[in-house]
């Protein structure tokens, strides 16, 4: 019946921790239930049949899309960059997804306000539990940096002015990168947070998130252009003289002095971030001591709110909603649905990011100037003005899979004990609740610029059109695909309310850039337009009636696993 | 009505309930007792068709669970153990959600919901967010949203955990008066004085069995005990009690010892231990 407590270190680290101002045991205790709940995860148990104490399966996807990632960019730049462009893009990718994943996660991996509730009343001084917290934080760094960059590590080995040092100069460079930008990211964060977090300031945390990803995206449009130009190379080439003096450029700059041809190796630049990390990472402790020390348990002030009344006392809907939703469990998902989306940061923070793709089209075309009208121009111009329209549909499924998952699942019993009859008009609900709730009033928002940037809003009219009927579709498809059962019932943990969606929303993607093909031919004549409006039409037909007849069999609404 | 026939549950390898058979008639207040662990929850899970038995068969408003589950959720009204609501939702949300749930009309919702929170005064609360009340007035909420829906079967598990003692008075007050408007209530709870004065019939659990069924009086006397609380402990293995409280004591004072002897973190720890007040120091000093 006893756990198994990690066995005491040596006296000299219990020594070094006492001196540090640190409970050995209670450190040594902390982080390993915080290993113990990053490894063993439940839904990846039931969802992979894995024992409690299997650490690869949770691990998997992970670790997965980074090794894909990490592969993917070394691939596409390698034998066409030199070892400097290489480190640097390579570098730029790590750091980016890095800063990512620890604003996304940031209570689960940085300072979770609930962790008072479990530990507050127990003895356990501030500054035993920021050093728990933080090297958890580390080893998650480490094990995100390693699935990142051992590709290109590899890869670039067979660079033609890679030396014999690339590999570890590389991992160095791409580790003490990724320690300095968490570190410094933490500490702003903390700062601005003013060490108790607000609604504001997490919606802060969103945005910034999907800005990240649309400076991440919008190098990456440059692959997904037809590259006739030879732009990477170019870029490569003429790279602009402030790339150099960001910390990447720095790293780089360090990893390209360590090969065959130039000057001696820049052994200052590693110095120079060790000690600057080093730095980051003891006012990160300090504050992060200071943060857990001001919070206090209970009811946050924060959290204090009181609500906009309803319209109508008792009645979910305004007149909007009545008319989009039939009366029912499809009115009452859809109403519960929008109300989180709205009300739950973490739920908004899983889900607007997926918008970063397409909005990084918007964006790439509008300053490029390629956001042309596919109906009167038949070029390479208007490529992305259908990519932002047809990769519209990418969020429906990762916000759909998301509505699964909530910090409040406990309160799933509502909907597992109340009498849901039509679960297909549930699921209904729910997928509207992405589609009009959140996609439509984003493809409006397109439309406008679409009528501004042509001049023609009927012409903006028949495109937004299309791209309506192709976000049903995948909104059909995505019941079909990741719809399984009542909303916020799992608990979200990590990697996996992004991790297992990552292949539907790739088949999604995938099947939208082939629709951006069609379209492009189809908006030629009049005629062939119509014939594709209708074809979407079909499609979303009989995307429907096939998620009607899946959602009634395998739309679950007992308690998972329990059976 | 509820009726339950040998209902076994099984989690992997562990049977927590074993051939249960029970049957609480209309108008009746039924205790369901039992340790931790007995089955008490599973055995609610099951009734209100969140958990399927493993198998037997459990009737409840006249449907059978397993094959109309929904005609069942229409018909009772659940307070879980838990309590757990979404936080983010206002009280008057929470409400029309459920009733919706429960398909009553809006003017419906909003009449009764006003009602019952008028009656637990927590009017003023309705447009606050759950998370900001304290557990007390969300038991309370649970509670209105459990008998909004008018329930033919009333399935509480502990209702009264957070109440204060005017909020507790009520509740008892709601579930006879339930009974006596002809409805089937189960009640469950480690409050053994409660369950005494509140319950027509007691059924105790252990170890997923049913170990009595009677009326309060009846296991009294059949027991020759004076308490429910002693035929309890009788039934389930509590009877050395005082003797695993002091075995108990014995295990911290020799942990502490022991700690304080092996450990070179109990200097650091001893830190953490509160020092008295000031002011209850110099209260000490003064009737010396």
């Amino acid at each position: 019946m006893s756990a198994k407590l990690p066995s005491a270190d040596g006296p000299w680290i219990d020594g070094a921790l006492r001196w540090a101002g640190i409970e050995p045991r209670a450190f040594r205790a902390l982080l390993h239930a915080y290993l113990l709940i990053d490894f063993r995860n439940q839904q990846f148990g039931r969802a992979t049949l894995s024992g409690p104490k299997a650490w690869v399966a949770p691990m998997f996807w992970v670790v997965g899309q980074n090794l894909l990632l990490g592969f993917a960019t070394g691939v596409i730049l390698y034998e066409r960059v030199d070892v400097f462009f290489f480190a640097l893009a390579n570098l730029a990718v790590s750091m980016l997804v890095m800063a990512t994943a620890v604003i996304v996660e940031f209570n689960e991996v940085v300072l979770d306000p609930e962790d008072l509730e479990v530990v507050g009343h127990l003895p356990v001084p501030a500054r035993t539990y920021s050093a728990a917290r933080a090297t958890n934080l580390i080893g998650y760094v480490l094990l995100i940096t390693v699935s990142l960059n051992l590709c290109p590590a590899i890869i670039g080995i067979g660079l033609p002015d890679a030396g014999w040092a690339f590999v570890p100069a590389y991992l160095l460079a791409s580790l003490a990168g990724n320690l300095l930008v968490v570190g410094a990211l933490i500490l702003v964060y903390l700062v601005l947070l003013g060490d108790r977090p607000t609604e504001s300031t997490r919606e802060l945390l969103a945005w910034s998130q999907i800005v990240l990803l649309w400076i991440a995206l919008m190098g990456g449009q440059f692959v997904l252009l037809h590259d006739r130009s030879f732009r990477i190379e170019m870029l490569a080439y003429e790279l602009p003289d402030w790339v150099r003096w960001l910390p990447p450029g720095w790293l780089a700059w360090f990893v390209a002095s360590t090969g065959p041809v130039g000057d001696a190796v820049a052994w200052w630049v590693p110095g120079v971030v060790a000690v600057a990390t080093l730095g980051v990472w003891v006012v990160v402790m300090a504050r992060l001591s200071a943060a857990y020390a001001q919070m206090q348990p209970g009811a946050p002030a924060w959290r204090r709110a009181v609500l906009r009344p309803l319209p109508r006392p008792g009645d979910l809907a305004g007149p909007i909603v009545r008319r989009l939703t039939r009366a029912g469990e499809e009115r009452v998902a859809y109403w519960l649905c929008t109300a989180m989306l709205r009300r739950d940061y973490q739920l908004r923070m899983r889900s607007w990011p997926a918008f970063g793709v397409a909005l990084a089209a918007v964006v790439l075309g509008l300053a490029t100037g390629q956001l042309g009208d596919p109906m009167k121009e038949h070029s390479g111009v208007c490529v992305l003005s259908l990519a932002a329209l047809y990769l519209l549909t990418v969020p429906v499924p990762t916000i759909l899979y998301n509505l699964n998952f909530s910090r409040d699942h406990q309160a799933s019993w509502v909907l597992l004990s109340a009498p849901i009859g039509d679960r297909v008009a549930f699921a209904e609900g729910m997928r509207k609740a992405v589609t009009y709730g959140v996609v439509l009033p984003v493809l409006v928002g397109l439309g406008i610029v679409f009528a501004v940037c042509w001049r023609d809003p009927l012409d903006a009219a028949e495109n937004v059109l299309a791209g309506w009927l192709a976000i049903l579709a995948a909104g059909h498809a995505s019941q079909i695909g990741v719809l399984r059962g009542l909303p916020f019932a799992a608990p979200a943990a990590r990697g996996e309310t992004m991790g297992p969606i990552a292949m539907f929303a790739a088949l999604v993607s995938g099947t939208a850039m082939s629709l951006v093909g069609l379209h492009y031919l189809a908006s030629q004549r009049f005629w062939t337009f119509a014939a594709y409006l209708g074809g979407l039409a079909v499609a979303v037909l009989a995307l429907r009636a096939a998620a009607s007849r899946v959602l009634e069999q395998h739309f679950v609404t007992e308690a998972p696993g329990h059976d | 009505m509820i009726r339950v026939q040998d209902l076994v549950k099984v989690y992997g390898t562990k049977e927590a309930l074993r051939s249960v058979s029970f049957e609480i008639p209309p108008g009746q207040v039924c205790g369901y007792l039992g340790p931790n662990g007995a089955g008490k929850s599973t055995t609610v899970k099951i009734l209100t068709g969140v958990l399927r038995p493993t198998s037997g068969r459990a009737v409840v408003a006249g449907f059978d669970v397993g094959e109309q589950p929904l005609e069942v959720k229409r018909r009772i009204g659940y307070v879980p153990e838990t309590g757990a609501v979404y936080p983010m939702l206002s009280v008057s949300e929470y409400l029309a959600l459920v009733g919706a749930l429960h398909g009553l009309d809006p003017p419906e919702i909003a009449e009764r919901s006003e009602r019952l929170l008028s009656l637990f005064k927590i009017r003023d609360a309705q447009d606050q967010r759950l998370d900001t009340l304290s557990k007390g007035m969300r038991q309370k909420v649970v509670i209105s949203a459990a008998v909004l829906h008018d329930p033919e079967v009333l399935l509480f598990d502990e209702p009264l955990s957070g109440l204060d003692a005017n909020a507790a008075r009520t509740i008892k007050d709601l579930v006879r008066g339930f009974a006596d408007r002809g409805k089937t209530v189960l009640y469950c709870s480690h409050m053994l004085d409660v369950v005494e004065r509140l319950c027509d019939r007691v059924i105790i659990l252990d170890q997923g069995q049913i170990v009595a069924d009677g009326s309060p009086s009846d296991l009294m006397a059949s027991s020759q005990r004076d308490t429910l609380e002693t035929v309890f402990r009788s039934l389930t293995g509590g009877d050395d009690t005082k003797e695993l409280a002091e075995a108990l004591l014995d295990a911290v004072r020799h942990d502490r010892g022991a700690a304080g002897r092996a450990s070179p973190d109990a200097p650091s720890a001893r830190h953490e231990i509160p020092s008295p007040s000031p002011r209850h120091g110099k209260g000490k000093r003064r009737r010396r």
